[in-house]
């Protein structure tokens, strides 16, 4: 199964490091509102949206936020700890009353900024790098 | 490290080998709990609960390095 950690920050807000499912087939990034609380989010930055469409087509209730969000992922090495790895890329996930973690994908690398300041290999994409970039597709 | 006290794209020059294999962050044992909700740490099952609410009322999650991962009930888990 594909998984993948990931460290995620809401603005002003302390981190926090989830390990999530990675779908390719997915349009965005699916977390949980228990999540929101864990980054720190009130019920007042939430904002209910349109519905999401999920897996078996049924419709459900979801919540956004115009906080801004950024993640990074993570690699866990032989040791068993998680090193950052790739860029720092922005997310707009929406939120389930319920969900695991699910890192959307829908190939818009271009919402990753790099920033013409940052430090960036630009010739080599890692593993994690074009993970990030899905990732942050729905930025 | 504060992900917004670095620019967009910023990537650690420190981060290692581009081409280093990676490992799964999912140990093999999780999957002995299909349908739960369990805390990993250092690719290791610290903890197994029933429900989302219940893993994050466990003080195991506020240690460092510690992430919940809901276990799928079965082996599909989209069409």
């Amino acid at each position: 199964m594909p998984a993948l950690d990931v460290r995620i920050q809401a603005q002003g807000r302390s981190p926090i490091d989830l390990t999530g499912t990675l779908d390719s087939g997915a349009t965005g990034t699916a977390l949980s509102k228990r999540t929101a609380q864990q980054l720190g989010l009130t019920p007042a930055d939430l904002h209910k949206a349109e519905g999401a469409i999920i897996a078996d087509d049924s419709e459900v209730a979801c919540w956004t936020t115009i906080v801004p969000i950024r993640a990074q992922v993570l690699r866990p090495i032989e040791s068993g700890d998680l090193l950052p790895w790739g860029p720092v890329f922005a997310v707009n996930p929406v939120f389930l009353e319920h969900a695991s973690p699910l890192w959307g994908l829908c190939g818009k690398p271009h919402n990753i900024q790099y920033a013409a300041g940052g430090i960036m290999r630009r010739g080599a994409r890692s593993v994690g790098q074009r993970a990030a970039e899905g990732i942050a597709s729905s930025a | 490290m504060d992900l917004f006290a670095v620019p967009l794209g910023y990537v650690d020059p420190d981060q290692g080998p581009e081409d280093e294999l990676s490992i799964s962050p999912i140990p093999s044992e999780a999957f002995d709990h299909r349908g739960k909700w369990v805390a990993l740490r250092r690719r290791s099952v610290v903890a197994i609960h029933d429900s989302e609410a219940q893993l994050y009322a466990d003080p195991v999650m506020r240690q460092p390095q510690v992430t919940p991962f809901h276990v799928p009930a079965s082996r599909i888990i989209a069409r």
